[in-house]
């Protein structure tokens, strides 16, 4: 799905600008960093894309939905679309590692049979399967943060969105989430990540988007983290 | 289908998660819907017991011997209130007293000519409207005189009047505790799920997805507490017709049977069913408003 972001701006009230008018267009299977130093609006940024906020001004497009304008009906139909990975993983702690991923599929109506079909080959794909029966408290955080990603792809969505998905991971798990969105990607998935880790946006290069304050400074094509001068 | 039967499965978790809490508000909502049937059966016997002693009170008119009884019934009946009008001749007035006098009916013969005048016996169709039409009846050239127990007809109104806004009042009271407790059970439930719920609505579940576990969760607490309250107050009622029927038979309070039952269902299951969801919704709607309203 194309991504289409014009003139966007967000004010919190009373008048805290969180984002101001901020223009990005992102290709349908593309890659994307969003980076930026911590409060200049990355996580804005997202919410806008997933609906969790609305912009005070601009226009944010998503494939057919217009965010702007989305009621509440459009937008649970619209989140069937796109999966997101929480800075914090947003798992349920008192259901077992299988069921927090079923049951995004569950929420979506979709036949018993199909959700152990595609819950099994997700958990699978993403080396989970033999700790399908553990809860997420008794996971390390590598595991963690993987069935985090399990329950967002297992919908196939078309585009996928994470929040600092390999922020508190060390060096080698961080790089093994990586291969997992790369590969999800590479299968058309519109991954947007935002993060602070430079070996990573260093290692494996993409697109970079770069806010400060609130205002997009720098649209890269295979870009680096710290380009313009900040770490 | 599928969807069903997920919410069916989360409407059973929802009931056994918090089983001390299920079955406090089952039998609260009992006790609340004991209260409201009761009420209700306690009116429909006073009701019952009134309108019988309501269809005993007649009102006696006597006519002006110069006007034509017959002629005079279809304009009384056309008078509202009147439920029943009856005609006494002065023959059969004059045969009624002779049977009351029984060995002293030979007084009568003394008289010679019939002294008794023409009347007419009403009955109205509520206590309460006997003054009104007395009043009427009197305003009449052709009525002479109006005789009636007025005293009884006011108590009877009053009793009757007493006993509805009593009954009003006890149920406004318990359908309000029943409120109360079915949208915290609920409040409750919503609440120690919240980040579930939150989750389910990010990942793409439709609000009506989300909050049809709670509205059941509702009707069945409501409808468990109606069918309870039924079961018992059926039991009850046709214990405590059969003994005062036994102790006060001139009262006549009519037996239970079937509508008593099936008029309990609709006010108790059917009510419990209706609170259960109207309570939830309201409960569930404010969170998931607040879950997906975007900052």
């Amino acid at each position: 799905m194309e991504i289409r972001i014009s003139g966007a701006s967000k004010i919190f009230k009373p008048d805290i600008v969180a984002l101001e008018d901020i223009y990005i267009t992102v290709r349908p299977g593309e890659f994307l960093y969003l980076v930026g130093p911590t409060g200049s609006g990355k996580s804005t940024l997202l919410r806008l894309i997933t609906g969790e906020a609305r912009p005070t001004r601009g226009q944010i497009t998503v494939g057919p939905f217009n965010l702007r304008k989305m009621g509440w009906g459009a937008l649970s139909y619209y989140r069937r679309y796109v999966g997101v990975v929480f800075q914090d993983f947003k798992l349920l702690p008192h259901l077992t590692a299988y069921e927090n991923v079923a049951f995004a599929l569950e929420a979506m109506g979709i036949p018993p049979k199909e959700i152990r079909v595609k819950t099994g080959e997700v958990l699978d794909r993403l080396g989970l399967w033999r700790r399908r029966f553990l809860h997420p408290p008794q996971l390390s955080g590598g595991e963690q943060q993987r069935l985090a990603i399990a329950r967002a792809v297992v919908k196939s969505p078309s585009l996928l969105i994470a929040d600092e998905p390999t922020g508190n991971l060390d060096a080698n798990t961080a790089e093994g989430i990586m291969d997992i969105l790369l590969s999800i990607n590479a299968s058309g998935t519109t991954v947007i990540m935002a993060t602070h880790n430079q070996y990573i946006v260093d290692t494996y290069r993409a697109r970079v988007v770069e806010l400060r304050m609130g205002r997009m400074t720098r649209d890269e094509e295979k870009g680096r983290y710290g380009s313009y001068g900040y770490n | 289908m599928a969807t069903i039967r997920y919410i069916l499965r989360d409407v059973f978790r929802l009931l056994f998660r918090h089983w001390g809490l299920t079955i406090l508000t089952w039998v609260t909502m009992m006790a609340v819907f004991l209260a409201v049937g009761g009420s209700f059966l306690l009116t429909s016997c006073a009701h019952a017991v009134v309108a019988k002693l309501a269809g005993d009170l007649t009102i006696e008119a006597y006519i002006a011997k110069e006007f034509e009884l017959e002629a005079l019934k279809p304009k009384i009946e056309a008078i509202p209130h009147v439920k029943e009008v009856t005609l006494v001749t002065p023959e059969s007035a004059l045969a009624r007293l002779k049977e009351l006098l029984g060995e002293q009916a030979q007084v009568v013969e003394l008289l010679g000519e019939n002294p008794l005048p023409p009347s007419l016996v009403l009955q109205v169709d509520d206590a309460s409207n006997a003054d009104v039409v007395a009043q009427t009846l009197r305003s009449l050239p052709e009525i002479e005189d109006v005789v009636y127990a007025r005293e009884a007809a006011n108590r009877l109104a009053r009793l009757n009047a007493v006993i509805r806004q009593l009954t009003i009042g006890i149920i406004a009271v318990a359908i309000m505790i029943g409120i109360l407790i079915l949208f915290n059970t609920v409040r409750i439930a919503v609440y120690s799920r919240r980040e579930e719920l939150a989750v389910m609505l990010k990942v793409g579940a439709t609000p009506t997805y989300v909050a049809m576990p709670f509205l059941l969760q509702g009707v069945i607490l409501g409808g468990l507490g109606g069918i309870s309250a039924t079961l018992i107050l059926t039991r009850a009622y046709t214990v405590f017709v059969k003994h005062i029927n036994r102790l006060l038979p001139f009262l006549m309070v009519p037996e239970g049977g079937t509508e008593i039952f099936i008029q309990l269902v609709l006010l108790l299951v059917g009510g419990g069913m209706a609170l259960g969801w109207i309570c939830s919704w309201i409960a569930t709607s404010r969170h998931i408003r607040d879950a997906l309203r975007p900052l």
